[in-house]
């Protein structure tokens, strides 16, 4: 298994542990899924069977929250981070994608997006402290940072520390809810995804769970079909989230993809990328178009370093140069006529992407399927609201003190 | 209509205005008229709201054949009338320039503008889709859209005429400042020859993608219009071989299949291979992915229109799949010199954001004018110029209310 994005950096052994990471969650989640033999239709690995890729893509908006408030309410909240560290990073931000956004006294200097599996960077640091805490420092603007500040409770160069005790000191500082390090709470930096369902586990859940040749039929127009994503999730066992960007298009595709009778698994690399970015959207207070090179794309590949053309990019920063004397905030979104003012205006340009190894259709074929039994009627808060309308009343709470 | 009637006709609808034919079974009327209104300078709100509700309640009386100045016509000339009118549908649609502070002193409304209900830049609507040249201003933007269908041109066109009239003779602050005719092909065919209009949702899934959610409020169980004149370059398009057209389109001319992948000739020219014609009973499947092809996995019918348009495939309940209920006609305005015609793309959906979004991704529609490549390999359709935006717009509709749609967001005196 290569590295995300079509990185190198983990050495050999880092690279091993990384497959190791990804075979292990796949079999984790197949126990847990009572599979005691292969999925039918999800590979644990890409094969000569699946030699076509296809590409699912979402905003990166987080869109629950946006219909659980209201769209300008969403956008405050999505950039909140409770004072005190109470509560969990970028909670809201939960479409594979998570940002920080950069101010100053003016107004928004840039914004931070990422892509990176904390799975990914549990093994880097476990293999390679100095590169990690380099990469670290560099997203953070610094020449350096403190060790402690990225392995809690533990010299990582120390000959007696062991990798397993490095990954258990990172995630302590840097994927934790409480206390978390500032170099990936946003506060200095953001170094890899942390909100707690951005994981591999949960992608690799929901790729098992989904893909599977569920039909229904259509109340009106009586003709046999897959199941739409509102009636899919239910019967998900938690595996997906309804009235996400992200996981009702991949279960619809995946639900297809087995009802046409393919093979899937993920790609190689293995990975969540930005594929592109809307920046024509953008335009000067002198309504001159933003030029596309103000996103800075790293932590990937080109389309022209891929294989399929794809862009692999898993980190971009959106930063107007100091020569422009403009700040992100100056910007207005034509397509509302509203200036940046939150992180999630620039998160909405940005699209995000799963890469899947399919095989031609009806190499497994599914066979005569039997209508699935549906849940009955849509569960009254599939997108549970309440939570979100909870948040946003300690937003308020705290904005007025 | 009145509200106890709107209500009673809202099982199915749900609140949206008539003129959108998304229900079972329904195919959009044939004919088409869009009619745009500006408020005169300095008219009140008070006044355009009541100018906006004579105009709907004529339009009402008109539906079932009753014409302002020929009140009292012998019966049998009233029952044609009634037949001229029978099926016209008219919707009331608010742009964005009935939000504008800057041009409306005072002020006509009083209530939020949605967001994404915004003019289309001057310097180009989107990247790759981009004004006709020569065009000098932008003639689809206006305070209200009033969009007419019927099963009759001349229903259509004279209820535009009946507006105009109604405005001149009770002197209401409104003025036509633009009007866009159309018509629909019954073969389900486009100018392109080419099957249009086939690839849309589930009915069932229909009114998912049209009803927007309640921000702002007043705009809850409405919708929004999108509308795009677009001219075709016709003679451009009849250069191409029907290989590259097919292509460009993603479906067989002949039979409406989808592409399902290509081959290459030994010149290594793309081939492009359609889906099985499915015999006389269609199972499911086959139906299915007529109607609504699958995601291809060839890189390069991934670049056809038809998929660009509607990458993900997936129903409206995925928010992501950018889904929106498309209801075009075609219109032809001169065939002197270059043909002149095209499309009037219109279609409704939940929330203006999905149109930005598939006309400025790249890989969607952001970055090709109608389909193909962005570089082409040896042997791969080239880029054409096949589609320019002539005037444009997009349009808040209101859900149905009393006296009419939208009329609480006028400002009180």
């Amino acid at each position: 298994m290569n590295e995300p994005g079509g990185l190198d950096e983990l050495g050999d052994a880092g690279r091993a542990a990384w497959t190791r990471r990804v075979e292990d969650g796949i079999a984790e989640v197949m126990t847990d899924l009572g599979l005691d033999s292969p999925h039918r239709f999800v590979l644990s690995a890409p094969d000569e069977r699946t030699r076509r890729r296809t590409a699912i893509d979402w905003p990166g908006l987080p869109l629950r929250p946006v219909e659980c408030l209201t769209r300008h309410q969403a956008l405050a909240l999505l950039d909140w981070t409770p004072s005190g560290s109470e509560g969990h990073i970028r909670r809201l931000q939960e479409e594979y994608v998570e940002w920080r956004v950069v101010r100053d006294d003016v107004g928004i200097r840039r914004v931070e997006f990422t892509t990176e599996l904390s799975d990914y960077w549990r093994v880097l640091a476990a293999f390679d402290p100095q590169r990690t805490l380099d990469l670290v420092a560099s997203f953070a603007g610094q020449p350096s940072v403190d060790p402690q500040a990225v392995y809690r409770g533990c010299d990582p160069f120390s000959s007696s520390s062991t990798p397993e005790e490095r990954e258990a000191a990172f995630a302590g500082a840097m994927l934790t809810d409480e206390d978390p390090s500032p170099y990936n709470d946003g506060r200095t930096a953001i170094t890899c995804m942390a909100q707690r369902t951005n994981t591999l586990r949960a992608l690799v859940q929901l790729v098992f769970v989904a893909t599977n040749p569920r039909v229904v039929q259509d109340p009106l127009s009586g003709r046999i079909r897959c199941l739409t994503c509102d009636e899919a999730i239910p019967l998900m066992d938690g595996a997906a989230q309804a009235g996400r960007a992200s996981d009702p298009v991949l279960v619809e595709r995946l639900i297809r993809l087995a009802y046409e009778g393919r093979f899937v698994a993920f790609d190689d690399p293995l990975g969540v990328y930005i594929q592109s970015v809307e920046s024509t959207r953008l335009r000067t207070p002198d309504d001159e178009p933003v030029p596309g090179d103000w996103f800075t794309f790293e932590r990937g590949k080109t389309a022209s370093q891929t294989t399929d053309g794809r862009p692999r990019w898993q980190r971009v920063t959106f930063e107007p140069p100091d020569d422009s004397g403009l700040h992100v905030s100056d910007l207005v979104d034509v397509a509302t006529e509203q200036p940046i003012r939150h992180g999630g205006q620039v998160a909405d340009l940005v699209q995000v992407a799963l890469v899947l190894r399919v095989s031609d259709p009806d190499v497994e074929p599914p066979g005569t399927l039997e209508p699935t039994e549906l849940a009955q009627g849509v569960a009254e808060n599939a997108l549970r609201c309440p939570d979100i309308r909870l948040q946003w009343d300690d937003y308020l709470a705290e904005a007025r003190q | 209509m009145s509200k106890d009637e709107r209500d009673d006709s809202t099982v199915s609808t749900g609140l949206l205005q008539r003129g959108i034919a998304f229900e079972q079974g329904r195919r959009p009327a044939p004919c088409y008229r869009l009619l745009l209104l500006n408020a005169a300078n300095g008219a009140t709100p008070a006044a355009v709201h009541d100018g906006v509700l004579a105009i709907d309640e004529m339009l009402q009386r008109l539906a079932v054949g009753e014409v302002r100045e020929l009140a009292g016509q012998p019966k049998d000339k009233a029952t044609a009338s009634a037949e001229l009118f029978a099926g016209l549908e008219h919707l009331i649609a608010f742009g964005r320039r009935l939000f504008d502070v800057d041009v409306h002193d005072p002020v006509l409304i009083d209530a939020s503008r949605p967001d994404y209900l915004a003019y289309l830049p001057a310097d180009g609507p989107f990247p790759a889709l981009r004004w006709e040249q020569d065009r000098a201003v932008n003639t689809g933007e206006a305070d209200i859209a009033l969009q007419f269908t019927a099963e009759r041109q001349a229903a259509v066109n004279c209820a535009a005429v009946e507006v105009w009239k109604l405005l001149t003779d009770e002197a209401l602050p409104l003025e036509p400042v633009a009007s866009f005719d159309g018509f629909a092909r019954h073969d389900g065919r486009g100018w392109l020859e080419f099957h249009d209009g086939v690839s849309n949702m589930h009915t069932s899934q229909r009114r998912a993608a049209l009803e927007a959610p309640a921000d702002p409020e007043w705009m809850a169980g409405g919708t929004y219009m999108a509308f795009l004149r677009l001219t075709v370059d016709l003679a451009v398009w009849r250069t191409l071989s029907r290989a590259e057209q097919e292509l460009l389109v993603g479906r067989d001319k002949l039979s409406g299949a989808a592409l399902v992948g290509t081959r290459r000739e030994e010149s290594g020219a793309a081939i492009p291979v359609a889906a099985p014609r499915s015999g006389e009973e269609p199972d499911d499947r086959t139906l299915a992915d007529f109607i609504d092809p699958p995601q291809t996995t060839d890189p390069l019918v991934e670049t056809s229109h038809v998929h660009r348009a509607n990458q993900v495939r997936a129903s409206p309940a995925a928010a992501a799949a950018l889904r929106m209920f498309r209801q075009g006609y075609e219109f032809l305005e001169d065939l002197v010199g270059r043909p002149r015609l095209g499309l009037n793309f219109v279609s409704f959906q939940r929330d203006l954001a999905v149109v930005h979004h598939v006309l400025h991704l790249p890989g969607w529609l952001g970055d090709v004018n109608f389909g193909g490549p962005t570089q082409a390999g040896p042997g791969d359709p080239q880029q054409i110029r096949l589609v320019s935006v002539a005037a444009g717009g997009f349009y808040a509709v209101p859900p149905v209310g009393a006296p009419f749609p939208g009329a609480e967001i006028f400002a009180r005196e």
